[in-house]
């Protein structure tokens, strides 16, 4: 009987996360002119009603979903979806009390289903983080608790910022280097992803860390915000982790391969997606870009099956990550030729804008290179 | 109150979960004794195992709660006096454990796991912890739920005295703190505790009261050295960890006293500092800058000698429980990689001078308008739909061995996830190709049990469910897409859109999905005509209607019942769909509802009479048209009368309209007259000379 309850009442609070993120999702995607948001909030009201006595507490704790002091588990994608979203949205805590109105519930979709940056305070819902020493006053607390933008703030030092280990005199790359490990060691796991790429080929780290910088600077003067510098980067440096499923022998090859070698090479970019798909907190523009950045902007390129009859559309990510992919390996000198100058890689470049390369994208790196301080 | 029950009087489900207890606790005991093939502990597994599967015949699934040592099964409290069920409900209760349901299909695994749990004692790990551990022995049917001490309290008659009774180490560290007490016996057993926990103590403590020099002794007794122990590496992490868990007001003051006591002995410093990662040092660094803590100089002169240490000093790279990320920011192998001489065969200096020339670049942020068009890209539902896209493409490429097999239920699953999303979002397009996909794959690999298994989900009730669920709520919007899907599912997905047909409340979605069904045709029938016979009046209004657009000469043979039914809205769309189908019995049943003469229906059914040309009710019509009026309403009720004649075109009419045209009333003049504008309309344009034959022509083809 008790079991019954509780099974009924876990039920009804899923039946509420569903209802709330097939809203969110909806109104990510349509936008909340969307015909359907009306009805979609509507649910979501209702099924708040259900499960509303007093007020409702939201919380995630160490990546579990508490709700209302009970923690919902194995409760499927959308409960994984709420999470992120709310960690995304850096906000860890949502109160909603009793009377709320539908037009809140409206708000608080359009809120989470936006960059979630300076959420606004609604009359019965409040965005908050958790302190666990500070839970017994938020209880009582009338002040809204706005996630802190510490987090954000550190990953925009990580990157802009000079190192602590700029003293020990390693040149070029170093301080981002550093930086990115900095930032890397933010992510669970990350560096073991990167490791086996590190000792596999030297080269690949060096050209993988070339290709973040790049890629973080494109996005940057595009004016993207930190977070998605911050997958750029990540994205950049893993984009060609598929080459560890690669022989040894083709990635070394000091020449040019062969059509089978070229033939088992231009799987890596499967490999990649595949291998980067099962890890978690990772970016999840991170397998897009492994399998993406070895297409071209029209279509061209590879991997090119596609089930569909068309080619997959590369994302914008991937076509940055594809030119700084580009100008890195043409500028870095490898046994079998010599670095090419930056002036023929931005002509070549521009050359095949509209083919290989977005013309716009183009435009900015050409402005980059050419704008940079004492170029 | 409470609800005791004698044993036996229990159910017998309780009572089988009782005798499993004493099993279960036998084995618990001999799984912490002998080890997992000893054949004792294989004999009370089996026992215990044994009444579970008897349990399991009776229900799917049972839970026993807990409160302090009593066992709660089924609200029924067990002997409270029973050692057995007192041993047993104290060892759960010391694991946090609030409850624990054995769930069908459990399996000895399991329970043996359940068993090492328990044998565990987790102390004074918070649920989150306790849950981490849980976590780890991937119950599938085994539920635990821990206890939450914020909102969980036992009253009893003691309970005055339980909850002033404070624990031993409890009473040790606020004795420290308090600068009372310090014995070598107490330190020991206080430097066994989790940093967290005792950092969790300390929190409690009012500030106020703690004492300048207390802060020193919970440092010192916490990483005491003695001529056995020396202070190590791991000691300082312990400590930085135990700082990082203290309230914010709190950090400050023991992180001085923690650097006091490294900075005290340099020789042990250097080593300590040597023997930490360096990703340790720097959150120590980071620690000492955000408290705004002053590091004494001997320590210093130690960090700085750090900044010039030899790469080859450090430790290897170890892959596995290793300092990884240390291998990557200091093995020789990056710091020779990032050496300008080894640097430079892949980089030149050029290409370097340029990356730090852009990097000290500002960027401006000028291209938002272009980027605009972008941001859709950057929405987690659309990298989703990418990833779906790459991954069936991934699943597809068998012949590539992308996938090896062992790993295809992963990606099985990450598909299900994904496509439930589609659904959620409406992308119908999306999702009936990942299924076709998914079948294709299911037929060249019929050895795939996970791709057969999804398919089958693809066509579960579950799924169809959802995806009915979906269309409700935003197929209106994807209608092109939405019919796609259905005609797909065909017969399958129509009961659960005739469910959803019942209980949807929107007139627009109702619409909507009587579109979707009637686009089934002929397909829709039997299930139309199985709910024809629902007691609910607008289940029959709704498969009426249905049944209007693709209703058959055998279905209208049934609908003609319905002409009588009780509800007026349902006789009427009986009536229409008859008449619809040119079915005779619709033409008799017309007549009969004019011929009642009762107010709306009978408006309704004149229209009906005009809009499907039902010569058979003109009679009653000029019946209507010729009757004297009481008052204007009448006249109103005349007006659709003529309309439908003129619908009609029957010649029979045209001597009664006439007849209306050249007389004239004295009351109600108004509406009399606007009557007679009426005739003389509908007279112009469907009785004139100039379209007689064609009114004629008219006539006879009805």
């Amino acid at each position: 009987m008790i079991q019954e309850v509780i099974e009924e009442a876990i039920d009804d609070i899923k039946q509420f996360i569903t209802s709330l993120m097939v809203a969110i999702s909806n109104c990510s995607l349509y936008t909340k002119e969307h015909e359907a948001f009306d009805m979609l909030a509507k649910r979501v009201h209702l099924n708040l009603d259900k499960i509303l006595m007093n007020k409702l507490d939201i919380m995630i704790l160490d990546n579990e979903l508490v709700i209302n002091r009970t923690p919902i588990r194995d409760s499927g994608i959308h409960c994984k979806n709420l999470i992120n979203r709310l960690k995304k949205n850096r906000i860890s805590r949502i109160y909603i009390d009793k009377g709320v109105s539908i037009q809140e519930i409206k708000q608080m979709i359009i809120e989470l289903a936006g960059s979630g940056r300076g959420l606004k305070k609604l009359p019965h819902i409040r965005f908050g983080s958790v302190d666990i020493n500070m839970v017994a006053s938020m209880q009582n607390s009338d002040e809204v608790l706005h996630p802190a933008p510490k987090d954000l703030e550190k990953v925009k030092d990580i990157i802009q910022s000079a190192s602590p280990f700029k003293k020990l005199n390693v040149i070029g790359l170093e301080e981002v280097v550093v930086n990115f490990i900095y930032t890397f060691k933010k992510e669970a796991g990350i560096l073991k992803l990167l490791c086996p790429v590190k000792t596999y080929d030297e080269y690949t780290y060096t050209h993988a860390t070339n290709v973040a910088v790049l890629s973080v600077f494109q996005a940057q003067s595009l004016g993207l915000g930190d977070e998605i510098l911050h997958q750029i980067g990540i994205a950049g440096l893993l984009h060609d982790v598929g080459k560890m499923f690669v022989s040894k022998e083709i990635v070394d090859k000091k020449g040019k391969l062969t059509e089978a070698e070229f033939a088992e090479m231009q799987n890596h970019p499967l490999h990649g997606a595949r291998y980067l798909l099962k890890i978690d907190r990772l970016p999840r523009i991170a397998p897009v870009v492994a399998y993406e950045h070895h297409m071209n902007y029209d279509g061209s390129g590879y991997p090119r099956h596609s089930l569909n009859g068309k080619p997959q559309k590369q994302q914008l990510y991937s076509q940055i990550v594809a030119i700084s992919d580009f100008f890195d390996a043409l500028r870095s000198n490898r046994p079998y030729r010599k670095e090419v100058d930056t002036k023929e890689i931005l002509a070549l470049m521009k050359k095949c804008e509209g083919k290989y390369f977005n013309p716009f994208l183009i435009d900015n790196f050409i402005k980059i290179m050419e704008t940079s301080p004492q170029n | 109150m409470e609800n005791f029950i004698k044993k036996d009087d229990l159910p017998l489900d309780t009572r089988l979960l009782s005798e499993a207890i004493y099993e279960f606790n036998i084995s618990r005991h001999n799984v912490s004794i002998y080890p997992r093939n000893h054949p004792i502990v294989e004999e009370s597994l089996n026992k215990a195992y044994s009444f579970l599967l008897k349990l399991f015949e009776l229900r799917d699934e049972i839970t026993i709660a807990v409160a302090k040592n009593t066992l709660i099964i089924d609200g029924n409290y067990l002997d409270k006096l029973n050692p057995v069920y007192m041993d047993f409900a104290s060892c759960l209760s010391k694991n946090s454990i609030a409850s624990l349901s054995f769930i069908r299909g459990l399996t000895k695994e399991e329970l043996y796991s359940l068993h090492k749990f328990l044998r565990g004692n987790i102390g004074d790990l918070s649920s989150e912890h306790v849950q981490d551990l849980l976590n780890e022995y991937k119950f599938i049917h085994l539920k635990v739920a821990l206890i939450d001490y914020s909102v969980f309290s036992f009253i009893d008659e003691n309970s005055d005295q339980a909850a002033t009774e404070t624990p031993l180490w409890e009473k040790y560290i606020y004795g420290l703190l308090e600068g009372k007490l310090a014995n070598e016996k107490s330190s020991e057993f206080m430097q066994s505790m989790a940093p967290e926990s005792l950092a969790s103590i300390i929190n409690k403590y009012d500030i106020e009261q703690i004492k300048d020099e207390s802060y020193d002794h919970v440092i010192t007794s916490y990483v005491k050295s003695s001529r056995e122990r020396v202070f190590s590496g791991s000691d300082l992490k312990k400590l930085l960890d135990f700082v990082d868990a203290l309230r914010p007001e709190l950090k400050s003051q023991f992180l001085s006293s923690s650097i006091r006591t490294i900075s005290d002995n340099t020789d042990m410093a250097a080593r300590v500092l040597k023997e930490m990662s360096i990703d340790d040092v720097i959150n120590l660094l980071q620690l000492i800058n955000d408290q705004l803590i002053v590091i004494p100089e001997a320590l210093r002169n130690i960090l700085r000698k750090f900044a010039k240490i030899e790469y080859n000093v450090m430790p290897s790279a170890k892959f596995e429980g290793g300092p990884v990320e240390d291998d990557i920011l200091l093995s020789p192998e990056i710091t020779d990689l990032l050496k300008e001489a080894d640097f430079t065969s892949f980089v030149s200096e050029a290409y370097q001078q340029q990356i730090l020339k852009i990097l000290s670049c500002d960027a401006k942020n000028d291209k938002i308008e272009w980027l605009n068009n972008f941001d859709h890209e950057w929405k987690d539902e659309n990298i989703e739909v990418v990833l779906h896209q790459i991954t069936l493409e991934l699943m597809s490429l068998n012949e590539a061995e992308i996938i090896p097999k062992d790993e295809y239920s992963y990606y099985i699953n990450a598909l299900k996830g994904q496509t439930t999303q589609l659904v959620d979002i409406g992308q119908y397009n999306k999702v009936l190709h990942t299924i076709k996909i998914m079948e294709s794959i299911s037929k060249k690999n019929s050895e795939l049990a996970e791709v057969e298994e999804i398919v089958n989900y693809f066509h579960s009730k579950e799924f169809i469910s959802s995806l009915v669920d979906s269309l409700r709520l935003v197929g209106k919007g994807l209608r092109e897409d939405a019919f796609i899907i259905c005609d797909y599912y065909g017969e399958r997905i129509i009961p659960a859109l005739m469910e959803a047909l019942i209980d949807e409340e929107s007139q627009s979605v109702r619409r909507f999905i009587l579109r979707l069904l009637t686009s089934f045709k002929e397909k829709v029938l039997p299930e139309t005509l199985k709910r024809l016979d629902d007691e609910r009046w607008f289940v029959k209004r709704n498969m009426l209607y249905i049944l209007f657009y693709c209703g058959d000469k055998e279905a209208l043979t049934k609908v003609r019942s319905y002409c009588d039914d009780e509800h007026a809205k349902v006789r009427l769309e009986a009536i229409k769909c008859l008449l619809n189908g040119g079915d005779k019995h619709g033409s008799y049943a017309l007549k009969k509802v004019i011929d009642t003469r009762s107010g709306e229906l009978v408006k309704q059914a004149i229209n009906l009479a005009g809009a499907y040309r039902v010569r058979e009710v003109v009679p009653d019509l000029i019946r209507i048209l010729k009757s004297k009026e009481l008052s204007s309403k009448d006249y109103e009720d005349k007006i659709l009368v003529v309309r439908a004649l003129g619908q009609i075109k029957d010649p029979r009419a045209v001597e009664a309209l006439k007849a209306i045209l050249s007389s004239r009333k004295i009351l109600f003049k108004s509406a009399f007259n606007k009557l007679k504008e009426e005739i003389r309309v509908i007279y112009e344009y469907n009785f004139s000379e100039e379209n007689k034959e064609q009114s004629e022509v008219m006539v006879k083809v009805k």
